[in-house]
């Protein structure tokens, strides 16, 4: 328990250069200099110098308690998340299902903090970001699902522990036919990120050039700085997921490190396993895709996305019962 | 010691309780290095409605899942039609519901046996 504070610190400072390589590498896609990789932590910064300011028509005490429920939630989804081939902090005491509820509370505040906003702005894009949730929870949930069944069929004890899945490998499991299944659901699981982290084609909810920043159009100084850290852990808790249940590849015994080099080869491809995610999930959808209407968001989710997870469940589900063939 | 488990989960709410404890009191530190309050002058606590008048109730709680019933119009208006209001129709899809269930429980156990 006394690491908690640790990690948490440790996934903030993670997060912002994750934000700052991220602003950068758009920034040379659109042939622009971008900011520094520090400039997160410089608006971190001059955030929580800036007045907090309370809209008259607001509901102070959820409108200044969601920033603080935001942050809080979206760290407490690290600590149960194997990081660099570890085992998570809480192993054994919470899984993937616990994950994923987890990982709504970031969203539903931010929800919560724009109706109690009292902009219509506000109301707007916490409208947009309520039905952005209810669009990818589904294919986000069938992709758990079938990880764990998969890890469940091959005998291992406790499938829905993202260890358990970690280590077991999924690539590892299963046949060709499998094999598609599992990319698929990849596939799936990468569109799903930029919707989770209210990015660009999915970001409909805040889309500053249409309704101002929608449900965080009121918010300024120290809890927008706490919105802003929320995005940053979001970033790194979906893009650790994703490399758990996909990516869960070792670089030590490729290169037959032992001991602490072993350690720090880990982490450093852990970090590098991440950016890639991110580069792919975030990055390279936000430049090369326009914002989607929200009506576009729900079909994406809940058609294209949901279908092409479908369809990586059922190859899955025969690869097993066809016995890997 | 308080693990709730499921046949294939696991969850422990006093160690969740704990770390929440931890986590929250965390970002209270980080809130606390943050200017508190602000001067009230002028129309800062306005809403920024680009200079318009903020109307009373732009949106209501029936417009929530707009975007939601925009698009899945198409299946919400077969829904409706479903809704007849007749007895025969609702008893009808009933029977239709417990067969295509009770086949898909049967050819999944003959799969599995």
């Amino acid at each position: 328990m006394a690491l908690i504070p640790l990690i948490a610190a440790a996934a903030i400072v993670f997060g912002l250069v994750l934000k700052g390589i991220d602003r950068i590498v758009a920034a040379r896609m659109q042939a622009r200099i971008g900011p520094p990789v520090t400039q997160p932590f410089t608006d971190i910064k001059k955030l929580l110098m800036k007045e907090n300011i309370v809209p008259r028509n607001s509901v102070p005490l959820i409108f200044n308690l969601m920033p603080v429920i935001a942050l809080a939630s979206a760290l407490l989804v690290i600590l149960y998340l194997p990081i660099a081939g570890f085992p998570p902090l809480l192993e054994g005491s919470g899984d993937l299902v616990l994950v994923l509820y987890i990982l709504i509370f970031p969203s539903l505040a931010m929800v919560i903090g724009g109706f109690a906003s009292g902009s219509p702005y506000a109301t707007v894009g916490a409208q947009r970001e309520m039905v952005t949730m209810m669009s990818y929870e589904f294919p986000l949930a069938i992709t758990a699902v079938t990880t764990a069944w998969l890890v469940s069929s091959a005998g291992h004890a406790a499938s829905f522990s993202l260890y358990t899945i970690a280590t077991a490998n999924v690539w590892a499991l299963v046949g060709p036919i499998g094999l598609v299944g599992l990319l698929l659901l990849f596939i799936a699981l990468l569109f799903v990120m930029p919707g989770e982290l209210a990015k660009i084609p999915f970001d409909s909810a805040e889309a500053e050039t249409e309704i101002a920043g929608g449900l965080l159009v009121e918010y300024s100084g120290t809890n927008l700085a706490l919105f802003y850290l929320t995005d940053a852990v979001k970033t790194v808790a979906m893009a650790s997921i994703i490399t758990a249940i996909f990516l869960p590849f070792s670089i030590g015994p490729l290169f037959g490190f032992a001991g602490n080099e072993s350690i720090a080869a880990e982490i450093v491809f852990y970090i590098l396993k991440v950016i890639a995610v991110v580069f792919v999930g975030t990055t390279f959808a936000r430049v090369a895709i326009a914002r989607f209407r929200i009506t576009q968001i729900v079909k994406v989710y809940l058609g294209h996305t949901t279908a092409i997870a479908l369809l990586g469940l059922a190859l899955v589900t025969a690869d097993v019962l066809l016995g890997g063939v | 010691m308080a693990l709730i488990e499921s046949a294939a989960g696991v969850w422990d709410p006093l160690i969740w309780a704990v770390a929440v404890t931890i986590i929250v009191a965390f970002v209270l530190v980080i809130r606390s290095f943050g200017k508190s309050g602000f001067k009230n002058r002028g129309d800062k606590t306005k809403p920024f409605f680009s200079g318009d008048v903020v109307p009373e109730s732009p949106i209501k709680a029936g417009n929530l899942y707009w975007g939601f019933f925009e698009s899945l119009k198409g299946y919400y208006a077969f829904l409706e039609r479903l809704h007849s209001g007749l007895v025969n129709d609702y008893v009808y899809l009933f029977v239709l519901a417990i067969v295509v269930l009770l086949i898909a429980v049967f050819a999944g156990e003959l799969v599995w046996a």
